[in-house]
C-alpha cells in the first residue's frame, strides 16, 4: 500500500496571497481608467450651458473617485457630477453631443487588466 | 481610405436602408441617421452614430482595429426609441459590415444603455442604444 501525501503548503500559499494581489489589480487598473478618462473630461465651458461666461470649473474632473465593494475585489469608477451621462452619451434635449471620456479609459485599459490578472492567478 | 471614413460609409449605408429609415422623421427618401451629432432642430426620431474608442492591436503584421460604435435612436417616446434601438440591433449585431480597404471581421453588441433628457420647454427625449464592436483589419 502507498501513502499519499498531499502537501497544501503551496496551495495555502497561493490562497493566502492572490485575494489581496487581486486587489491590487483591480485597484491599478481602476486608477488607472479613473485618470485617463479625468485627462480627457469635458472641459467646454460653452455646453452646458451655452454661455460662454461661465467658467471652466473642472467640476466634472474633480468630481470623481474610486469606491471599493467590500475587501476590494469589486470596484467602482465612479463620475458623481449631475451632466456626467450626459457628456458620456449626449443629450438631445439641448443637442449636446456625446463626449465619451470613461468609455475610451476603459476600454485603453482593459486588456492590461486582464494581462495583470493573469499573471497574479499563474 | 481611412478606416474611419470606410466604417462611417459602411455603417451609413447599412442604418439608411428602408428597415431602419422608414422609423425616422426623414424617412426612406432622407433617413435621419447622423454622425456624432444631429443637426439643431432636428425633428425625431432620429439615429445617431459615433465611435467612442479605437484601438490599434500592433501586434500583428497588418492593420487590426477594434472599434467601439455607438449607435442610438432619439425619440419622445421611449416605445419609439426603443424600436430604433431593436432596428439597429437587427442590422447591426453579428452582420459584418462590407467596407473599402478593410475587413469586418466581426460586429457585436456589446452595451445597451437607455437614457432621458428633458429641454427647457419640458419635452422629454428619450434615448435608447448600444455599443457595439467593431473589429476589422486591412484587406
Amino acid at each position: 500500500m502507498t501513502d499519499i501525501i498531499l502537501d497544501t503548503a503551496k496551495l495555502d500559499e497561493i490562497i493566502a496571497n492572490t485575494p489581496g494581489r487581486v486587489v491590487d489589480v483591480v485597484t491599478a487598473c481602476c486608477m488607472r481608467v479613473l485618470g485617463d478618462a479625468r485627462m480627457i473630461a469635458p472641459r467646454d465651458p460653452a455646453r452646458p450651458p451655452k454661455d460662454p461666461s461661465r467658467q471652466v470649473t473642472g467640476a466634472l474632473k474633480a468630481n470623481s473617485d474610486v469606491v471599493k465593494d467590500g475587501i476590494g475585489l469589486t470596484q467602482r469608477v465612479e463620475f458623481y457630477q449631475e451632466y456626467a451621462p450626459y457628456q458620456e452619451l449626449g443629450a438631445p434635449a439641448i443637442n449636446l453631443p456625446a463626449r465619451p471620456f470613461l468609455t475610451p479609459s476603459v476600454e485603453k485599459h482593459g486588456e492590461t487588466f486582464v494581462n495583470d490578472l493573469k499573471k497574479v492567478i499563474e | 481610405m481611412s478606416s474611419q471614413l470606410a466604417l462611417g460609409s459602411a455603417l451609413y449605408s447599412r442604418l439608411c436602408g428602408t428597415a431602419l429609415g422608414t422609423l425616422t422623421a426623414g424617412g426612406t427618401a432622407s433617413p435621419s441617421v447622423f454622425f456624432e451629432q444631429a443637426p439643431d432642430n432636428q425633428s425625431t426620431p432620429y439615429v445617431v452614430f459615433l465611435y467612442p474608442s479605437e484601438l490599434d492591436n500592433n501586434q500583428q503584421s497588418r492593420r487590426l482595429k477594434d472599434v467601439v460604435v455607438r449607435v442610438y435612436g432619439v425619440a419622445n417616446s421611449p416605445a419609439v426609441a426603443g424600436s430604433l434601438d431593436s432596428a439597429i440591433d437587427t442590422l447591426l449585431h453579428r452582420k459584418a459590415l462590407t467596407m473599402t480597404g478593410w475587413t469586418n471581421l466581426q460586429l457585436i453588441r456589446e452595451n445597451g444603455y437607455q437614457l432621458v433628457s428633458t429641454s427647457e420647454s419640458g419635452i422629454r427625449y428619450y434615448t435608447s442604444g448600444a455599443d457595439y464592436r467593431a473589429e476589422i483589419t486591412t484587406t
